[in-house]
């Protein structure tokens, strides 16, 4: 039975470190979830660590016990959160769906055109569209969109709304 | 809250000017605007991404595109290996287009009722008067225009894209790439495009493809129906009407359309001005995540891109590809290999058994790296990038469950797995010509034989552009229409076949046949022994225009054998050497014709009996010895037997008193007077609808073919059935214009093989030249194959109805469908009102023959089924178990 088949069950692979040789971690991640939580982590460690609350560290751990806490206690944090945003992303990354796809979603519904907003938007060629139908003529002819019944009516609409304002 | 109120009629407007204006028509209802686009919001012009457009060619920013229209290829009832040639063509021209970005459009064009009706009514001058009080030719126009919209009929057109080249041309250059003038010498860019675009204008107008430029209007046609996905769209009339657009309405380039999306919503909504009414439609747009492997070899398989089009959803597809040249791919190959071959080690040195994926993907790698590496051009092309659906709905609760629906049947009819992602305005624009794809997620590559078993532009279309409206197309939405000149109309044999079991409708569809023509003013002539069809002529619609014509109650030698085969007419033939071969054929056939008759008229003992042949031989003596010219009567062939020695003077003792009774006077004259054809030719020729019945003859049994099990008054009807079918026969040669004549079945069973041949290669070749419909009713196919073997082909157009498994066999060849193809199976699994219909062009279609929009006296005058129609119910009546869950 001749079958065909795309590529994709080639292109899609995804390396999994199960961990060093006789020393398997007891959970599995995917090798890009390894590097975006090696790239995560340290811009978390340090956040956490500027955000850190010092003076209740320093009044409860005096000395230099309070740089060792909050520097240990952001490592903590930071590593936590960074599995945890990894976990959390890594959950919408797929061969199909690379992070880059969610990036330009982001854009895309950024700037999609939304309902309420004070300005409407209207899909159509440009006004200056060029349509030549024959090839002799060398002339283009200008198309503009039609002028919209609903334009009109919304004018009038429009009108009406300021008179009962008034 | 503002709601719209428009008085469009929906979409059938009335024609100024012509009958059927009066007819009410369907309504089309303004949804709910619910207030947006909000009145006090000024609107902002989003423009697509077109900058200019000659032709088909469309200029954006990432460079100029061409537009071209695929030809249709037929797919279903084609045998495995004409399905592979489709899929290698397009193998090829794909591999054409290489380096390139091609870009597949699916659409749906509206059936043009507006233009189908006009050309019904134009081409129809000489229809009957209308009667008062009853239906008229226009009435008949409306309710065909009333099915087909109630059908939802729709042709699948399919859009190919390519980008030609990213160089942004301008406006005022866009003429010189179509044309042949040698540029400046400071233009090579243009030049260098010029030649890109004629390339790959050469390729796609190869075979698999045959695509052809779009025209300007059709180009707009295509963004139109692009920007208002789920909005209703004017039929283009890609293949038909030259004028265009039809009076369904002549959009501008393209109306506006207001857009919005909720952020992270599952739709866009879209908002469409349409003939100066709003429509609200909810668009989803579904990517094709994964493919499973795909068995070429499965008859059911539809091609993966065409299958959308068989879906009871209107759905719509959109396939943006780079075109990539193998060589480039090896390295990506390689990396992909060694990749997946890694993954496998680091399991293994962990003792864990790779996933299985990761097996697969090995293997898969290595056939990857070996065909860009090694394969031909052909099979080395990989094309990478998205297949999207979009399906469309009233709101976003329907459009869901409408891309639920899709998804499931996609897994499970096609093995494609659907995903429903973001972004859905930026993929709903996709669809439109020139604008960007976003290609940053969902991406495939595939090779460049995979993508063609999509086969875009695969359609189960078939039938004639205008026509009988015979009913639905099974695995499309398309509406089968039935040209009853079709055949001679393409310079073809204008023979149909219809054939089927008792109760599968092939009678009535033919005597549906023969009203349509009666009242299109076609002369028709219904050869029908056993009767039904005479209440024809009682159909209010066509008093005073159809007779119904009893052949045994006619006058004495109504049937004389060397009357039913008339000359030809020396002006239809162009050289004397041609009208002289005709003329002895007629001969020939005249005398065979008489040799049947006679033999038949004789006792069914004394011929079985005739073991030395001695009275098929005095017969044949006695018939040729006078000759096969035209008028010859039969009185003069018995004085000639009995002359003949005592064979011949029994043969003429049994004729003599055979045509004493009832039925043999019909054959022979007046002893001593001469034979009259006049009035037979005014009784065909003073009505549009004759009917022929032989009411009072016994008429052989249909479900028996062994002839000695018949009766006597059965045997005796033989010669008389052939000789009226003949009799009817004649009508084609009246004259040059459109005439139609359908047999019923038993004028053909009892005709003899002899005669019947030549009978039958007269009817394929002479109902083209006579512009003629001859329509064989029959209920096996094993009849007419015992008569003629080569029926097949001289049939120009066929019907199958539900057979038994042997009879569905033999009727293949009807259908010019192989006998190893299997398809005898769907004979038999064929429903009543179903058949395998083969148009005039052999597209070899299942047809649901539709009644429904059938006049009700013509329904009822042809509905035989006891009791009448609905009577009969699969179910038993008990509704204990209605709707419990």
């Amino acid at each position: 039975m001749p079958t065909i088949s795309t590529d994709d069950a080639a292109r899609r692979q995804e390396f999994i470190w199960l961990g060093p040789v006789n020393s398997p971690w007891p959970f599995e991640a995917r090798g890009r979830a390894w590097i975006m939580a090696v790239l995560l982590c340290p811009v978390l460690v340090v956040i956490a660590g500027a955000l850190a609350p010092r003076p209740l560290i320093e009044a409860a751990f005096p000395g230099p016990a309070a740089v060792l806490v909050t520097g240990l206690g952001s490592v903590v944090i930071g590593v936590a959160a960074g599995v945890g945003v990894t976990r959390a992303l890594g959950r919408l990354v797929s061969p199909t769906r690379p992070l880059a796809h969610h990036v330009a979603l982001l854009g895309m519904e950024v700037a999609a055109p939304r309902e309420q907003t004070a300005r409407t938007h209207r899909l159509a060629p440009q006004a200056q569209a060029w349509i030549e139908d024959a090839p002799s003529n060398r002339t283009p002819r200008l198309l503009l969109v039609p002028p919209l019944a609903q334009d009109d009516d919304a004018d009038e609409a429009t009108n009406e709304v300021k008179e009962m304002d008034r | 809250m503002r709601t719209t109120t428009s008085g469009h009629r929906g979409r059938l407007p009335a024609l100024p000017g012509l009958p059927w204006q009066r007819t009410p028509t369907v309504v089309e209802q303004a949804p709910e605007f619910d207030g947006e686009p909000d009145p006090a919001r000024a609107p902002v012009p989003t423009q697509l991404r077109m900058k200019y457009a000659h032709r088909h060619l469309l200029v954006t920013p990432e460079g100029l595109w061409a537009f071209y229209r695929l030809e249709g290829v037929d797919w279903p009832m084609q045998t495995p290996a004409a399905r592979q040639a489709v899929i290698a063509d397009q193998t090829f021209r794909l591999a054409d287009l290489t380096g390139k970005r091609i870009w597949i459009r699916g659409l749906s064009n509206p059936f043009p009722h507006q233009a189908y009706a006009r050309r019904l009514y134009e081409d129809n001058p000489d229809r009957l008067p209308d009667v008062p009080g009853a239906r008229t030719f226009a009435d008949v126009i409306d309710a065909a225009q009333r099915h087909t919209i109630a059908l939802d009929a729709r042709r699948p057109v399919a859009i190919l894209g390519v980008l030609v080249s990213d160089y942004v041309v301008h406006a005022e250059h866009l003429p010189l790439l179509l044309g042949t003038a040698p540029l400046a010498q400071n233009m090579g860019e243009i030049a260098r495009v010029r030649r890109d675009l004629a390339e790959v204008t050469a390729a796609v107008r190869r075979a698999g493809f045959g695509a052809q430029p779009l025209s300007a209007k059709a180009l707009r046609w295509v963004i139109h129906a692009s920007v208002g996905l789920g909005a209703p769209v004017p039929p283009a009339l890609l293949g038909g009407d030259p004028k265009g657009w039809s009076d369904d309405g002549v959009p501008g380039f393209t109306n506006p359309v207001y857009p919005t999306e909720a952020p992270y919503a599952p739709t866009t909504v879209l908002r469409t001005m349409r003939a100066s009414v709003q429509h609200t439609a909810h668009v989803a747009v579904l990517h094709a995540d994964a493919f499973d492997e795909r068995d070429t070899d499965n008859p059911d398989l539809l091609p993966f891109l065409a299958w959308t089009q068989t879906l009871d959803h209107l759905v719509e597809y959109c396939a943006v590809f780079d075109v990539l040249p193998g060589r480039t791919l090896k390295g990506a190959a390689e990396l992909d290999r060694r990749r997946a071959k890694n993954i496998a080690a680091h399991h293994e040195e962990h003792d864990d058994d790779p996933p299985a994926a990761v097996l697969r993907g090995i293997e898969r790698a290595r056939a990857v790296e070996d065909e860009v590496a090694n394969g031909s051009r052909e099979v080395a092309c990989r094309l990478r990038g998205v297949v999207m659906l979009a399906v469309t709905g009233p709101d976003e609760a329907t459009t869901l469950q409408t891309a639920a629906d899709v998804s499931v049947a996609a897994a499970q009819e096609q093995g494609m797995h659907l995903v429903h992602d973001y972004g859905q305005y930026d993929s709903y624009r996709a669809f439109i010509p020139g604008e960007v794809c976003p290609m940053s997620g969902h991406i495939t590559q595939m090779p460049a034989y995979f993508a063609a078993s999509g086969v875009p532009n695969a359609t189960s279309s078939a039938g004639d552009p205008t026509g009988f409206p015979l009913g639905s197309i099974a695995g499309s939405h398309d509406v089968f229409l039935f040209d009853t000149h079709g055949g001679a109309r393409r310079n073809k044999s204008n023979l149909v076949a219809i054939g089927g079991d008792p109760g599968c409708g092939k009678s009535s569809t033919a005597a549906a046949l023969a009203e349509w023509c009666a009242v299109r003013g076609i002369r028709t002539v219904g050869y029908d022994p056993s009767g039904p069809w005479a209440r024809l002529c009682d159909l209010p619609h066509l008093a005073g225009h159809a007779r119904h014509l009893s052949l045994t109650g006619g006058y004495k030698g109504i049937l004389v054998p060397h009357l039913m085969v008339l000359d030809p007419r020396r002006e239809d033939y162009d050289d004397p050497g041609s009208f002289t071969a005709a003329m002895e054929e007629a001969r020939a056939e005249r005398m065979e014709l008489a040799i049947d008759s006679f033999r038949d008229l004789l006792p069914y003992s004394m011929v079985t009996g005739d073991r030395t042949g001695a009275i098929q031989g005095s017969i044949e003596t006695a018939v040729t010895d006078l000759g096969g010219d035209y008028g010859i009567n039969p009185w003069a062939i018995v004085d000639r037997l009995e002359r003949a020695g005592d064979t011949g003077r029994l043969i003429a003792d049994r004729l003599k008193a055979r045509a004493l009774l009832k039925d043999g006077a019909l054959v022979f004259p007046e002893r001593h007077r001469d034979v009259d054809d006049d009035p037979g030719k005014r009784l065909m020729e003073q009505a549009a609808l004759t009917v022929i019945t032989m009411e009072g003859l016994t008429l052989p049994p249909k479900d028996q073919p062994d002839r000695s099990l018949w009766s006597r008054q059965a045997l005796a009807s033989v010669p008389i059935l052939n000789l009226g079918s003949r009799f009817a026969m004649r009508t084609i040669y009246a004259d040059r214009k459109p005439k139609a004549v359908l047999l019923d079945e038993l004028g053909i069973s009892t005709g003899g093989a002899g005669s019947f041949s030549s009978f039958a290669v007269r009817s394929a070749f002479d109902s083209r030249k006579w512009n003629a419909l001859v329509g064989l009713v029959f209920q096996n196919p094993n009849t007419l194959m015992a008569l003629d073997a080569q029926i097949g082909n001289l049939a120009g157009a066929a019907f199958i109805g539900r057979m038994d498994d042997t009879a569905a066999r033999a009727g293949l060849p009807l259908l010019r469908l192989r006998d190893d193809s299997g398809y005898h199976h769907a004979i038999t699994a064929l429903a009543p009102g179903e058949f395998l219909v083969r148009d005039w062009l052999g597209r070899a279609r299942k047809v649901y023959v539709d009644r429904s929009w059938w006049d009700p006296h013509l329904f009822a005058a042809l509905d035989t089924t006891p009791g009448g129609e609905g009577t009969y119910r699969d179910d038993d009546g008990d509704d204990i178990f209605t709707g419990v869950a």
